[in-house]
């Protein structure tokens, strides 16, 4: 591009209606870390399962204390070191971030108050996961993530009629179309875009 | 009466910049260069009159071992746009 070109003012109201469509449809999320969760919570999901069928009781939910210690820190670091950047970040990019912390605050506070009266917290992890998944795929208008979201509601809803050590196979299941398939998708999309 | 257009912002690349940096958020210099298709070393300069207009902020940091610059348009740089694109619409709709 020229440095000093002058420019008429038809060429001037072109150039930036293309530059900001160029930045409009750029998606910036590489699908790393719902793939990261969804393994970890595929992972813990089974392990308590198969644990509270072999008689542990109340030891099986123990591989959930490990999840926030290998996710984490695995998440920090490939945002730090591994991840290709973007290029850029929008606003939509930064609500949903703040979107998914607010979950994280959720989520801790579901756990701590299912465990305190004693009930299964899946029905209601599925319902705030299905919340915050939906709405991401909305303001991504990202539609795997926005069908994910209704998978989450709908196995919510067959809580009713399943036992609760049995929830946790719907949770497995529901990371599994909510979190790793939209994740996969989107780390495919995110690399195709990288590659053009 | 016309409006007379910023020279800060009527030059191709220095246009193209605001442009891409007028719908989001931040953009690293990288994305700048690729999308404008301009060298660095102009890319550079270019950044650098619109940091000292007032109408973008350059930061520098580290990501891995790797250098970051990003790039964000200032509430300066929005006003200076929006009249920017005010004035091109009066002259092509005057004329």
């Amino acid at each position: 591009m020229a440095q000093e070109k002058q420019m008429t003012h038809e060429e001037s109201l072109e150039l930036i209606q293309s530059m900001i469509n160029t930045a409009r449809h750029k998606v910036a999320d590489d699908g790393f870390h719902l793939i990261l969760w969804g393994v970890l919570v595929i992972i813990c999901s089974l392990l308590n399962y198969f644990f509270f069928q072999a008689g542990y009781g109340n030891w099986s939910g123990l591989p959930w204390l490990f999840m926030p210690v290998v996710g984490v820190p695995a998440g920090i670091i490939y945002e730090r070191s591994f991840r290709r950047s973007a290029g850029i970040r929008t606003v939509v990019d930064t609500n949903i971030k703040y979107l998914w912390w607010s979950y994280g605050v959720a989520l801790f506070l579901v756990l701590f108050y299912s465990g305190s009266i004693q009930v299964s917290p899946v029905p209601y992890i599925l319902m705030i996961t299905g919340m915050v998944t939906f709405a991401s795929g909305l303001m991504l208008r990202f539609r795997p993530m926005m069908a994910g979201g209704v998978v989450f509601f709908i196995l919510t809803l067959a809580c009713l009629w399943v036992q609760p050590v049995d929830q946790l196979l719907l949770e497995a299941l529901g990371v599994f179309l909510g979190y790793i398939i939209p994740g996969i998708i989107l780390r495919r999309l995110s690399k195709s875009q990288a590659d053009v | 009466m016309f409006k007379p257009l910023d020279p800060l912002l009527h030059s191709e690349l220095r246009l193209a910049v605001m442009s891409l940096l007028i719908s989001v958020q931040e953009a690293d210099f990288s994305f700048l260069k690729e999308k404008t298709g301009a060298t660095a070393g102009n890319l550079s300069v270019q950044l650098n009159k619109l940091a000292e207009g007032g109408y973008i902020t350059i930061e520098k940091s580290f990501k891995g071992n790797y250098p970051q610059t990003t790039c964000r348009i200032t509430k300066a740089g929005i006003k200076a746009f929006e009249d920017y694109v005010n004035a091109l619409k009066s002259y092509i709709g005057k004329k």
